[in-house]
């Protein structure tokens, strides 16, 4: 009954709303109709005219008031005097251009920036798996990855209602002839069942699949729309991947995005394919040592995250000792390893490791930016609240009620915060595309879905309500807050203390948060430049990088290095190259790391002595090209071949180490924990950055890729052109020169200075988005200090006029308001600076060889504001100097 | 003069509903019969009739369509909508339950 009667009211109410001309016709019709009706049925019986007339407007009791009652009964009253507002409100916002602009620009800006800074974090730390079926119910196991074996153990052990492993890996993939990268998840029979997504096209991967080793794949939707235009016949297709021919059987629906976080899946594979895709690794599925796979579980019905927690630490043991390399020690560290499972409904991701605490250090940022915004607007609400007060006044007197201007001037700030908010979400959905494009990697781009959901949309909201009462309410209850007759008698230049005091004090603390930003920007800043500022030993400029993956497209051993070799002098041919090298691991290289033993013949070992070095494996001119220098002794040369005697050139931190002030040249050593010394030591080169920016340098030696052990013929090369003309012609020739060796190789190319960038990603967006925030807090503190002074003249131009009059020099005038100002920016440095001192410690760990109480950053925060803030008194106070005491005085 | 307060509060409700179930009717003719059919003993104010009206309208109750009269004049016709048909008969079984017991009670007194 409740539903039937709201569709018969529904459609009134609407109409009471949005067709209002129409409905106060109706009501003015229908009560003519009935006037006439009284007054002919009244003149039938006999009535004059006149009379009649009386007669039926007395019996209707004024007309007016009961078409009141009308509207009153349709209840449509509230929203009348809405709608009043509103255009009121409108209005008075479209005659104060500037005011109107600087507010929702102000608003924009910070309510935009909280809510960019929020979907990122929303897309990275909080949302579920999108499309997967009660994602609360999945678990991951914490830290690395695991080996095929020990996956099968935990499996059997049946702890989870599914248990799945997986792996990322990017392949080669021939699709209609052209040959592309793909990232592709390689995925046990299970993992489409614990995640409850079925395939819109096809079918979905089964656990039949990964026994049999089916070289089938079910493509995701993105690749479906971009490789086959989603073709709707493309079940049944083939696709070479890594050169084996592989069924396509399905299509993921649209939303489904895998359960790794941040990264995009071309498409998905049985786990036991990877032996098939990836040739160089025969023997992964049953190598005890290779811990390649990522796991998750589905908790079993009725069971917690704790209770199968406390069964897995049971179990874990027992994985352990199933999973063992055959020989390995009871004692061993292998059995040591300790694992708990963590919730998995969110995902995995990379990111999360270095992104979560920049995101909340971000976050914060950007609220103190949204309060500064907010106190500027509070501030010029003020402003306007006492610049409208007779008008205000008026309308007490005339009868309107306090709550009702209240209504009204809240009215005005939700419109404002409501167009601020529409721009802060354009603004938003603009600037977080930007802000993942700038923690993209090119080898690791970051996908993540920033459509704003609902809680994106939640979170504008809150935050734009919250600006309107923070902003609004004080502003609007001070307004309305005046003693009739007093105002209206007195003129315009009535002072109200009170009003003063509150403007100043949200000047000071305007002043202290953006103090806080400035100090932040300023300790980000210092710590990318000491970053950036580090000798790495090698020139970055006009070096080319190219990773051409040969030996996921078969090359092996020998064949492999024949291939680089032939790359290499390709490389070297084409015009502009000047030199052109090659080296398994690239400079500054996070993750790649060969260490090994080394002793030095003829040298005893100190007891405890650390005897381990990393080790490269480089070409000749490899340092020549990437300008690392030679110190003493000799560059690789063509007759360092496999087969020739062995020889290294280490680094001086190993030279320093392990020779002291002898000379090492000649010297021979026995690498990776052999015992023969038969590599001669042949020079010596400057210590360049091998893991991080953040690093001592390390012992490092080099051996030509010639002479490189057997294992590491089975990984790729690097090869380094340095070049006389841009580097993006270098690099398509490049690319043409290795697809004519084989088309199968995969070729991707990068700067060595976007290499080294890419390592330093996270500190350059904290040290850019905190200029940008402190820069923009800085301007809204100029703004609103500004407003302040101005105002303050404004007021004191009799007063000043008088002392004019009375002799004083225009210069004293000047320092008076300067002085005024002074001492607003003084309150405010001082508790901006004692906020910032006990803020600072939480961002202790983001910065690099800064102290959190960098007496820089500090210094030139107070020497930027002071800065700004003279500038912002400045103009007002010249005001004031030239105050013509006539004038001022006539004003009076 | 004959205020709707003469009129237990609520029973205005009942009759309007009552009187539109039988047909469509506009305001000027509703007012008209509320006199015929209580022969004049129920008299309701002109002026209070139409907010009772529209606040039914607003209800749910009665729906209101513009039509053209038996005189060929334009005028708002009134009529019971489905809820409106619920609402009428809940409220006059209520009537007459309450009726019945003050029936009731003032017979006690003539005892």
């Amino acid at each position: 009954v409740r539903l039937l009667r709201l569709f018969y009211t529904l459609p009134l109410r609407m109409r009471s709303l949005f067709r209002r001309n129409r409905v106060e016709q109706d009501l003015d019709d229908e009560f003519r109709d009935h006037l006439e009706r009284r007054i002919q049925a009244d003149i039938e019986r006999g009535m004059t005219a006149e009379e009649a007339r009386y007669a039926a407007l007395r019996a209707m009791g004024g007309v007016e008031q009961r078409k009141e009652e009308c509207r009153e009964m349709r209840g449509t009253q509230l929203v009348d005097e809405f709608r009043q507002d509103l255009r009121y409100a409108w209005r008075s916002l479209v005659k104060s251009p500037g005011f109107a602009a600087v507010t929702l620009v102000s608003l924009a800006l910070g309510i935009g920036a909280n809510t960019a800074i929020f979907t990122l974090v929303n897309a990275l730390l909080m949302r579920p798996l999108p499309r997967v079926a009660n994602p609360e119910d999945l678990v991951r196991l914490s830290r690395w990855s695991l080996s095929y074996a020990k996956f099968e153990a935990l499996q059997a052990e049946q702890i989870f209602a599914n248990t799945v492993a997986f792996s990322r890996e990017r392949l080669s993939a021939d699709v209609n002839g052209s040959i592309q990268s793909a990232d592709v998840m390689l995925v046990s029979g299970d993992y489409f069942r614990m995640l409850g997504v079925n395939a819109i096209l096809g079918r979905a991967l089964t656990p039949d699949d990964d026994r049999s080793q089916a070289a089938v794949a079910v493509l995701n939707y993105g690749f479906w729309s971009r490789a086959f235009r989603a073709d709707p016949h493309v079940v049944g297709k083939e696709l070479r991947v890594a050169g084996v021919p592989v069924t396509i059987v399905g299509v993921t629906p649209r939303e489904f995005a895998g359960v790794v976080v941040g990264t995009r899946t071309d498409f998905t594979m049985p786990l036991t394919t990877v032996t098939l895709v990836r040739p160089e690794r025969p023997k992964i599925l049953t190598q005890r040592s290779a811990h390649w796979l990522q796991v998750m579980g589905r908790l079993k019905p009725g069971q917690t995250l704790e209770s199968t927690n406390a069964r897995f630490q049971i179990v874990w043991p027992r994985v352990l000792a199933a999973s063992a390399p055959p020989g390995t020690s009871p004692t061993s560290s292998f059995f040591q390893e300790k694992r708990e499972l963590l919730p998995g409904g969110r995902g995995l991701s990379e990111l999360r490791a270095t992104y979560t605490s920049p995101l909340y250090v971000l976050m914060g940022l950007v609220a103190l930016v949204l309060f500064v915004a907010c106190a500027n607007v509070g501030n010029l609400l003020l402003a306007r609240g006492e610049a409208r007060q007779r008008e205000l006044v008026v309308r007490l007197a005339t009868g309107a009620s306090r709550a009702r201007l209240v209504r009204q001037l809240l009215t005005e700030n939700a419109l404002l915060a409501t167009i601020a908010g529409l721009l802060a979400v354009a603004f938003a959905i603009w600037s977080t595309q930007t802000l993942v494009s700038a923690i993209s990697l090119t080898r690791v781009p970051v996908f993540l879905d920033l459509r704003p959901d609902a809680r994106v949309l939640g979170f504008a909201v809150a935050v734009t309500l919250t600006t309107v009462l923070l902003f609004g309410l004080a502003p609007a209850l001070r307004a309305t807050r005046i003693e009739l007759a007093p105002t209206l008698k007195e003129s315009t230049r009535s002072v109200t203390g009170a009003g003063g005091r509150l403007r100043n004090t949200l000047v000071v603390v305007q002043i202290a948060l953006a103090m806080v930003l400035a100090v932040g920007a300023g300790l980000f800043l210092s710590s990318f430049r000491q970053l950036l500022s580090i000798d790495t030993g090698f020139d970055t400029t006009n070096v080319l990088m190219v990773r051409a993956d040969a030996i996921r497209a078969g090359h092996r051993g020998p064949r492999a290095i024949r291939f680089y070799t032939d790359l290499l002098d390709r490389v070297r041919e084409q015009p502009g190259v000047q030199s052109a090298a090659m080296s398994w691991a690239p400079p500054v290289s996070e993750g790649f790391g060969n260490s090994g033993k080394v002793l030095i013949e003829g040298r005893a070992q100190r007891p405890g002595e650390n005897l381990e070095v990393f080790s490269n494996f480089v070409s000749p001119r490899y340092f020549d090209t990437i300008g690392q220098r030679l110190l003493a002794g000799r560059d690789f040369s063509a007759d360092d071949r496999a087969g020739a005697p062995h020889v290294a050139i280490i680094n001086r931190t190993m030279a320093r180490h392990f020779f002291g002030d002898e000379s090492p040249i000649g010297r021979r050593i026995a690498p990776w924990g052999g015992d023969k010394y038969d590599c001669e030591i042949v020079g010596v080169v400057g210590d360049a950055t091998h893991f991080s920016l953040k690093e001592r340098p390390y012992p490092v030696m080099y051996v030509p890729y010639t002479q490189s052990p057997e294992f590491l013929q089975r990984e790729p090369m690097i090869v380094y052109a340095r070049s006389t003309v841009s580097l993006t012609r270098i690099a398509g020739d490049i690319r043409r020169a290795v697809k004519q060796l084989d088309k199968n190789v995969l070729v991707e190319t990068e700067t060595l200075q976007a290499h080294i960038a890419n390592s330093v990603t996270r500190e350059r967006l904290l040290a850019s988005l905190s200029s940008f925030l402190g820069l923009l807090s800085l301007l809204l503190v100029g703004i609103g200090l500004h407003g302040v002074m101005a105002y303050s003249v404004t007021r004191r131009i009799p007063e000043i006029g008088i002392r004019m009059a009375l002799g004083a020099r225009p210069a004293a005038v000047l320092s008076s308001v300067l002085r005024e100002g002074a001492l607003l920016v003084l309150a405010g440095v001082a508790v901006g600076l004692v906020a910032a001192l006990a803020l600072s410690r939480v961002v202790a760990t983001l910065l690099f060889e800064v102290s959190p109480r960098d007496a820089g950053a500090f210094a030139g925060a107070v020497g930027v504001m002071a800065a700004v803030a003279l500038l912002a008194t400045i103009v007002p106070a010249r005001r004031a100097a030239h105050v013509d005491p006539t004038v001022a005085l006539r004003y009076e | 003069m004959s205020k709707p307060t003469d009129l237990v509060q609520g029973t205005l409700d009942l009759l309007l509903l009552k009187i539109v179930a039988l047909e469509p009717l506009h305001g000027w003719a509703i007012a008209e019969r509320l006199k015929q059919v209580s022969g004049d003993v129920l008299q309701v104010s002109e002026g209070s009739l139409y907010p009772a009206l529209h606040k039914l309208e607003q209800q749910g109750w009665i729906t209101a369509k513009w039509q053209v009269a038996d005189t060929g004049r334009r005028a708002k016709f009134y009529a019971l909508s489905r809820a409106g048909r619920h609402a009428l008969e809940r409220e006059a079984a209520n009537w007459k339950r309450l009726s019945a017991a003050i029936s009731r009670v003032i017979r006690l007194n003539e005892v």
